[in-house]
């Protein structure tokens, strides 16, 4: 009967929270939607200059509504044209950390013992390796803002932390009671890490991969931030914080209009992640 | 907010007038609807019914211990002390000091991460000020109280080192440590082995006799009751049914909800029927292992690693057809015995054959196939069942597994047909395990174990984790299934009277080693072990006329654990007859008659009753 009530108490703020999930996702899917047809709707393109008006204010009346940079470029689309660049770059690398973070996981937590030594071993070195040396090697190795190498170094780190999330959760469902229920069926090992193991750590999963894909846009962002990301004229968020960084003081709307962006967009993402999480849980 | 009312009927130390629990915006019926009841000081009340019932959330509620979102309503008093109408502070210092609590899990009630002697010098130390130093002598004081063996080193263990029934003792210590004039216990044996149900019970009782402390017992065992208590009260669905005296309510029930109960508690054990009833293996052997040993180890402190024998020296045979029962306490070696022999664990020394065929050196691949014929049932049906599956899909699972050239049609055909036949609705097969009562969820163990028609069933305690009525109809579903399609049983129970009921022979385990095998009637009639006898004589049934006299009778000390077996025979500081031969050398396995094998030196003597008592 106790269990009865908290279900009842799980049903009111899993309501609650089930809005500011819904409205997460939908500030995603216009982001999304923006960032893919936003720039193709405007009459600027990305790398456009515009001699007539060079670091144009925002203004509804203005040729250019939010502005432009010292170069004249438009800065509604360069913002959207880098909000694509961060999404793409945040969603790919993402895909690759969790597709590596996964396997890399399940298989050292299920075979146990010195395999699984060794790969958590592994895990450490990379751990310790400083992230932006790896990322300068690989730059001074293949040349500054090749995109691919940038997804290369973001890929590196990412994968390190879910790999742990994952064989910690799959060490402890090993020893759940339905595990050696579906073994005494009949199943073998990869039977069972597919149809019991994984299904059930697909709720951490999908919480960890939306906090994975800001966590992603970070990255890269501070990357750009530094210059070894995405090079002029492309943009990303963080190449545009960048330039806007620089020129606060005089104009601060291209310091403001990409950093509204970036934290509205990684504040759904979390959002979106802690909303997943409870509802992809069987059990509430 | 204490108010002294006149007119108290005098005597009554706790009184619940109309106590109705409701949550918030639920539209469903109160889980408290109305509940009126007295305790007297010293007295014991029984309150019995299923899960679900709200028979701890009245008390909970009583005590302002409702969960989240609940509204209370109803007068409680204790004595003159109006219970509802107190701050949270004012409850603090009742709760504890005037009623203690004793729970069901005493895993989930004790802090992990602080020794059991820190947790209750300070439960003293809160309620009565004494110093540290006093406090702990105090809480040693409180564990040899409550029986708890070697009680000073305990004090410096952590509550996962402990078994299940030393943390209830540890857990009803930290209850009585400031003598409160009344103590609720929550299903405090459910958890527990039929041993371990009966000493507690009996230490409850003696502090009640000794202290003259009440006591409400919640529990859905009418067994329990019959033992202990006074008075008794049955609930069902947040109301209350029937209540007066325990002799007049559990021998003339008057409700006929409380009949029913009480019907499935105590239906006569009729003796097992079935194919060997001369209990010999008749039949070819579909399950046999032979001198089998299983080793574990555990860490013995930073860097060594103990290991003790969990199983050894094993050897059975069931018979096609035949149903055979292992029972003794926790930790005697039921399970792993069962994991051992379907292989689903390392096996240190023995050989184990299925259907006549030597399994132990084969591979995992080879016998992935062969378990088809050998399934098993888990004793906890929510733990055993993936969360994240319907029921549908996970009877489905076994054919998916190894019959792959079913069609989809063919093989939804046959789960519908199991599931129709362990009695669960089709509105049920989109459920997960949560949304399924303890009893339906069993339901599904089973129908996922038989819908691949196995040779042998193996049985892991399959009732202990469900109330009465759902184990009866567990039981009746188990012998209907065994009797249609003519699977082999084994049946691993710490209950002996079910063991009694369906299986035909039962072999009795202590620490590991076989102490006793035989036919079960005979088993029953004349015990050739002293340990047999005392598994018969901790049978609780729930007649309050036999029951306290048996309870009185049970010795209050702790059953070994597996890690300090003795050496030589291993019962024997637990035996009332043992001897200096007993110290020296462990009993050999004997035959001791028709079709029975013992392990004891003594038991021609003193079955026979040459030995004094």
């Amino acid at each position: 009967m106790r269990g009865s009530t908290r279900a009842f108490d799980m049903s009111r703020s899993e309501w609650r929270r089930g809005r500011s999930l819904c409205a997460a996702a939908a500030v995603i899917a216009a982001l999304v939607l923006l960032a893919l047809l936003g720039p193709e709707a405007s009459p600027y393109s990305y790398s456009a200059l515009d001699w007539r008006h060079l670091s144009l204010p925002p203004g509804l009346t203005a040729a250019h509504w939010l502005g432009t940079d010292s170069l004249g470029r438009d800065l509604y689309v360069r913002t959207l044209y880098g909000l694509r660049v961060s999404l793409t770059i945040g969603v790919l690398s993402s895909a690759v950390s969790l597709l590596i973070g996964i396997a890399w996981g399940a298989l050292a937590g299920w075979v146990g013992g010195r395999l699984d030594a060794w790969m958590m071993r592994v895990v450490d070195v990379l751990y310790s390796l400083p992230y932006l040396f790896i990322v300068l090697v690989l730059a001074a190795l293949f040349g500054r803002g090749n995109v691919t190498v940038l997804l290369l170094a973001i890929g590196a780190v990412g994968w390190l932390t879910l790999a742990r999330v994952v064989r910690a959760q799959t060490l402890s469902l090993k020893r759940r009671e339905f595990i050696e229920a579906a073994r005494a069926t009949g199943l073998s090992a990869p039977q069972v890490l597919w149809r019991h193991v994984l299904p059930n750590l697909a709720g951490t999963i999908a919480v960890y991969a939306t906090l994975l894909v800001p966590q992603m846009i970070i990255y890269e962002s501070f990357l750009s931030f530094l210059g070894l990301g995405v090079e002029p004229p492309r943009a990303s968020l963080g190449s545009l914080i960048n330039s806007g960084a620089r020129q606060m003081l005089t104009a601060p709307w291209l310091l403001l209009v990409p950093a509204t962006v970036l934290v509205v967009l990684l504040l759904s993402f979390n959002i979106l992640g802690d909303g997943l999480r409870d509802v992809l849980d069987p059990t509430r | 907010m204490s108010s002294i009312r006149p007119g108290e009927p005098p005597g009554a130390l706790l009184s619940i007038e109309a106590l109705r629990v409701r949550f918030a915006g639920s539209d469903g019926a109160a889980p408290v609807d109305g509940v009126s009841l007295t305790v007297a000081p010293g007295e014991c009340l029984g309150v019995v019914g299923e899960s679900g019932a709200g028979k701890s959330l009245s008390f909970l509620a009583a005590f302002g211990l409702a969960p989240q979102g609940a509204e209370v309503s109803g007068r409680v008093r204790l004595g003159p002390l109006d219970v509802l109408g107190c701050h949270e502070r004012q409850l603090d210092r009742i709760r504890g000091a005037r009623v203690g609590f004793v729970f069901q899990d005493p895993m989930t009630s004790l802090t992990p991460h602080r020794t059991i002697g820190a947790q209750l010098a300070e439960a003293i130390a809160r309620h009565t000020g004494l110093r540290r130093r006093a406090a702990r002598e105090r809480a040693q004081g409180l564990l040899e109280r409550v029986r708890l063996g070697d009680a000073a080193r305990r004090m410096g263990q952590y509550p996962h080192e402990l078994s299940g029934g030393m943390r209830q003792r540890v857990m009803i210590a930290i209850a009585l440590a400031c003598e409160p004039e009344l103590l609720i216990a929550d299903e405090p044996t459910t958890a527990l082995d039929v041993t371990l149900q009966a000493q507690i019970l009996a230490l409850l009782a003696q502090f009640k006799r000794e202290r003259r402390m009440a006591l409400v017992l919640i529990t859905h065992d009418f067994a329990a009751v019959a033992g202990v208590a006074d008075r008794v009260a049955v609930m069902r669905a947040g109301r209350l049914v029937e209540s007066g005296p325990v002799a007049a309510v559990l021998k003339r029930p008057e409700d006929p909800y409380t009949r029913e109960l009480l019907r499935a508690a105590s239906e006569p054990p009729a003796p097992a029927s079935g194919p060997a009833s001369d209990a010999s293996p008749a039949g070819a052997a579909v399950l046999a292992v032979s001198d089998l040993a299983v080793r574990f180890t555990h860490a013995a402190g930073l860097l060594r690693r103990r290991s003790f024998a969990a199983l050894e020296a094993v050897t059975l045979t069931l018979a096609a057809g035949e149903s055979l029962g292992v029972v003794g306490e926790s930790g005697c070696g039921k399970s792993t015995l069962t994991r051992a022999a379907l292989r689903l664990i390392r096996v240190h020394r023995g050989r184990v054959l299925w259907l006549g065929r030597d399994v132990s050196g084969l591979t995992a691949r080879r016998l992935r196939g062969m378990r088809r014929d050998l399934q098993l049932v888990f004793q906890d049906p929510l733990a055993s069942l993936d969360p994240h599956l319907t029921v549908e899909r996970l009877v489905g699972e076994p054919l998916e597994i190894h019959h792959g050239e079913l069609a989809p049609d063919a093989r939804r055909e046959r789960v519908h047909a199991m599931l129709a036949r362990v009695g669960l609705e089709a509105a049920l097969y989109g459920r997960r395990a949560h949304e399924l009562s303890g009893g339906q969820c069993q339901r599904v163990g089973i129908a996922r174990a038989m819908v691949l028609e196995p040779r042998v069933l193996v049985c892991d305690e399959p009732l202990s984790a469900l109330d009465v009525r759902a184990q009866r109809q567990i039981r009746l579903l188990l012998e209907q299934l065994r009797g249609e399609r003519g699977a082999s049983l084994l049946f691993v129970s710490h209950d002996l009277s079910l063991v009694r009921h369906l299986c035909e022979r039962a072999l009795v385990l202590y620490l590991g080693r076989m102490v006793e095998l035989g036919p079960t009637a005979a088993l029953f009639d004349r015990p050739l072990h002293p340990y047999t006898r005392q598994l018969i004589d901790a049978i609780a049934v729930p007649d309050p006329d036999v029951q306290p006299a048996r309870l009185a009778k049970v010795s209050l000390g702790e059953p070994a654990a597996p890690l300090e077996r003795p050496g030589g025979c291993a019962f024997r500081n637990r035996c009332p007859h043992a001897t200096a031969l007993c110290a020296e050398r462990a009993p050999p396995w004997v035959a001791g008659g028709a079709h029975r094998w013992v392990a004891c030196h003594h038991f021609r003597e003193w079955a026979d009753g040459m030995l004094p008592e």
